[in-house]
């Protein structure tokens, strides 16, 4: 047994408290001011959970303090030294505990045991350590907490930034869910190596989605697919496709000699191939004609199929053998089938793909008012009418347009659009043409109304005939195709760029942070007052060029310099 | 002995020592503690304030041999340890040795700075083998062995400074300060008077070998002991854990005869307060007078006025006991 078993043992435990207490004082203080540096640099640094997590550190270092007090090893001699110290013993307790632990030896060491013993009995280990909070560093560490807790509580600017970071993130982490979705989607039903290639670049944007945090990184990403995308999309894609749709439809409610009425076109071709040697003399004629019938359908949108067409009702009409001429139109059916449903498929996919930075837009937008402290202002997105987003030029409604296309391999549905609004001029210059005809030689009808101030578009309405034959729509977009587009009067970022000169666009008037010309005045829903840089509002426009591009609002001659238009934007050349 | 006894012992001779000098009460501790230690004492003061008056007492107070020596420029070895001289006996001369004065219990070396290095060297050789050699011949000195030296800090012309090395033989240096006014107006009373105190032998020899003997058994916690080599370690300037004044004015640090010379006297303070062991207030007590005449000064400490004591009391200042060990 221990000398001064009880006595020493109280005294250990006494020593930890007061260990204990030492060193929460000092680690308080460490941690109040850690902690309160912490908190007053998150009012300019928007940390985030930083301050929680501070705070949650702070405690932590005292709680990791307070568990490994019980844990201290007090050995008796300590714990004899500390008595020692406490009843003012002059190091007798000591001594004799080191004396005891060997073999005491003289007539000293064993009377000098004794007298300790004596000197520790009845005395009581409270009387040896008494507790003692040390007053400068606690009020020190009390201070610092109140002050870490009032930093805590009042109105953090940096807040909002936090709550924008974290509404962006959220937002693009719904995308990135959206994108994964697109692109396992597109991977299931690809069945062609372009299909794949698709379906492993909207995978790719996932994959870029998944690491980035903010709006603007992941617009950047969804900009990088667009313009790939777009490079893919035939301007004539629907054109081509209302053709390919309108022969299969043809043949399927009136199929050729040989065939079923539902038979895809290319079957039924390549069945007249193989009945064409059995056919009688009448037949072959009346075969001959239904082939240059489609022939001249598909004159426009697929000359080669023409071609293959024309011959096969030549060899028909003339006895010959057709085989060769019917199999190659089949073959050029079928790819231009796929090709359609791949051109369907991007369209599809940029158009998601607008969707969906349209979204991050809005969300962003959105996560702007709120941080800007929900005082119900519409920021710098404005709301204007039509529910332009972000800074959206002035436009009242929308284009307007309503249409019903088909589904993938059907022909394409009526459409119909009706176009009403104003659509500003780019860059607030020139003037669109107006009254076009329709290069298919269906003539367009009617023109938009355009009293857009900042320059506006003189268009069309028209009403998209249904035009079974052909598949093609005129657009409601008048254009005269012999005019020629001026390239002066097409806005182009480069030449401001190289000046360093910002180009605008008018606007309404939202609050927020917009940008003002000098002696520009600013006034509620004022329309013109508010300019917004052009490329902010590029995005939008470019959206609305891949929509465009799905429901024929563009004619067909300017598909492609539009595209190309854009196309040179997002990769940041020159248009 | 029992520890008792022996404090029993130390408080008589402390009264009859008292029959004769008024106060002066540390001076008399730290002689005590010299004579139960064993050790020398160096008894540095002013002319007049009863160092020998004190030795002369202790001498008589203790049934022992006792001598004194009056150090003067020409006295010579021989004086103080013997030598061998011709003697007539019957089957002729012989050379026989005749025992000088260092060959009593307790020797008194009066103004030992008076003498030259020389005879100093007869005396220190002695102090610490406790032995002499003569002619060839070597001669143990009677135990217990005590020196008891004397000097004049002043008047320090024609005297001959104690070297270091002979310094550190001494296990105290006691400063005798110059008593207070009721003490000089006592000390008057008494010496004019008619009245002449007897002393009391109150403790022989074997009495006190034993004495002895029980001091050196008096125990010391280890972190003690760590508390005096930490001390000892301050004094020394190339010591990081020596304070900034010990690194300014000390050449030279004190020798390992110095934390035993510390450890020692606290024993031997303990036993004359009547504990069993040393406490760390013991050491501090001891530690000035067992370690001034061990520390070396530097040029600078002596322009600047600076005493060994100031820079042990530095010293003393900047060293703690060793932490209560408290481990996870």
């Amino acid at each position: 047994m221990t000398l001064f078993g009880d006595l020493l043992a109280g005294v250990a435990r006494r020593m930890k408290v007061a260990w204990l207490i030492d060193r929460i004082a000092t680690v308080a203080v460490a941690a109040a001011a850690a902690l309160l540096a912490v908190l007053l640099a998150g009012r300019w640094v928007p940390l985030g959970i930083g301050e929680y997590v501070a705070w949650a550190l702070a405690g932590l270092a005292l709680a990791a303090v307070a568990a490994r007090a019980p844990r201290l090893r007090v050995t008796p001699l300590a714990a004899a030294r500390a008595a020692d110290r406490g009843f003012a013993g002059r190091d007798q307790m000591a001594t004799a505990i080191e004396l005891s632990a060997g073999e005491p030896d003289g007539e000293v060491a064993p009377l000098q045991i004794d007298r300790a013993i004596r000197f520790a009995s009845g005395r009581r280990a409270k009387d040896a350590v008494v507790y003692a909070l040390p007053e400068r560093r606690a009020g020190l560490a009390a201070l610092l907490i109140v002050l870490a807790v009032l930093v805590s509580v009042l109105p953090n600017p940096a807040d909002a930034t936090v709550r924008l970071r974290r509404a962006e993130a959220a937002a693009v982490a719904e995308q990135q869910d959206l994108a994964e979705r697109l692109a396992e989607e597109a991977a299931a039903k690809a069945a062609t190596p372009e299909q794949e290639a698709l379906a492993e670049r909207l995978a790719k944007v996932a994959e870029e989605l998944d690491k980035v945090s903010s709006v603007d990184e992941a617009q950047k990403a969804i900009d990088e697919a667009e313009s790939e995308l777009l490079d893919q999309l035939d301007p004539d894609a629907l054109s081509k496709r209302a053709a390919v749709a309108g022969l299969e439809r043809t043949l399927a409610q009136d199929p050729l000699p040989g065939s079923n009425q539902g038979d895809p076109a290319a079957e039924q071709l390549e069945a007249l191939a193989e009945a064409a040697p059995s056919l009688t003399e009448g037949e072959r004629r009346e075969a001959a004609e239904r082939l240059e019938a489609l022939a001249r359908g598909a004159e426009s949108t697929n000359p080669e199929l023409a071609e293959a067409l024309r011959e096969a009702a030549a060899n028909l009409r003339a006895g010959r053998d057709a085989s060769g001429a019917l199999s190659r139109a089949a073959a050029l059916q079928r790819e231009a089938v796929s090709a359609a449903v791949n051109q369907d498929r991007v369209a599809t996919s940029l158009a998601t793909l607008g969707e969906m930075r349209d979204a991050l837009e809005r969300a962003q937008a959105q996560a702007q008012a709120e941080a800007a402290g929900e005082s119900g202002t519409q920021s710098q997105s404005g709301q204007g009418e039509g529910e332009q987003p972000g800074g959206q030029p002035g436009a009242e409604g929308e284009a307007g347009q309503q249409g019903q296309t088909g589904s993938e391999g059907e022909q394409p549905g009526v459409g119909q659009g009706e176009g009403e609004g104003e659509q500003p001029g780019l860059g607030g210059q020139g003037t669109q043409p107006g009254q076009g005809s329709q290069p298919g030689g269906q003539p367009g009808q009617g023109s938009q109304p355009g009293p857009g101030d900042a320059g506006s578009t003189d268009g069309g309405v028209a009403d998209i005939p249904d035009d079974s034959q052909s598949g093609q729509g005129s657009t409601s977009w008048g254009y005269n195709a012999g005019d020629q587009i001026r390239s002066g009067g097409v806005y182009d970022p480069q030449s401001f760029a190289a000046t360093g000169e910002r180009s605008y666009v008018s606007g309404i008037l939202g609050e927020g942070d917009e940008e003002l010309l000098p002696g520009e005045r600013l006034g509620d829903g004022d329309r013109g007052q508010v300019l917004v840089p052009y490329q902010q509002v590029l995005p939008a426009y470019r959206s609305a060029f891949v929509r465009a591009v799905q429901t024929q609002a563009i004619p067909v001659t300017l598909r492609s310099l539009v595209r190309d238009y854009f196309a040179a934007l997002v990769r940041g050349g020159s248009p | 002995m029992k520890p008792d006894r022996c404090n029993e012992l130390a408080t008589a001779l402390t009264e009859q020592i008292g029959k004769v000098i008024v106060g002066q009460r540390e001076l008399v501790r730290e002689v005590l503690i010299c004579l139960l230690a064993e050790g020398h004492a160096l008894i540095e003061g002013v002319p007049g304030l009863g160092k020998t008056m004190l030795l002369r007492t202790l001498g008589e107070a203790l049934t022992m041999e006792f001598s004194r020596v009056q150090f003067t420029p020409d006295l010579m070895p021989a004086d103080i340890v013997g030598t061998k001289v011709l003697k007539e006996e019957r089957s002729g001369r012989t050379f026989a040795f005749e025992r000088g004065p260092v060959f009593a219990n307790l020797v008194l070396a009066d103004e030992v700075n008076r003498a030259t290095p020389k005879t100093q060297s007869a005396l220190l050789e002695a102090m610490q083998e406790r032995r002499v050699t003569v002619g060839g011949e070597t001669h143990e000195l009677p135990r217990p062995f005590f020196v008891m030296a004397t000097q004049n800090p002043i008047e320090m012309e024609g005297t001959y400074p104690l070297p270091e090395a002979q310094l550190d033989r001494f296990l105290l240096k006691v400063l005798v300060r110059f008593p207070r006014a009721d003490e000089l107006a006592e000390i008057v009373d008494r010496t004019t008077g008619t009245h002449t105190p007897l002393v009391d032998r109150v403790i022989d020899r074997e009495q006190l070998t034993d004495m002895i003997a029980t001091a050196r058994a008096v125990p010391i916690a280890s972190h003690l002991v760590e508390y005096a080599v930490s001390v000892v370690t301050a004094t020394h300037p190339e010591h990081d854990a020596a304070p900034e004044t010990t690194k300014r004015y000390v050449k030279f640090g004190s020798s390992p005869r110095g934390a035993q010379a510390m450890v020692l006297a606290a024993k031997v303070a303990a036993l004359l307060d009547g504990r069993l062991n040393v406490s760390e207030e013991d050491l501090r007590e001891t530690a000035t007078p067992a370690l001034r005449h061990r520390v070396i000064l530097s040029y600078e400490a002596i322009a600047d006025g600076v005493s060994p004591d100031d820079v042990l009391g530095e010293v003393l200042a900047h060293t703690a006991v060793p932490a209560i060990p408290v481990g996870g």
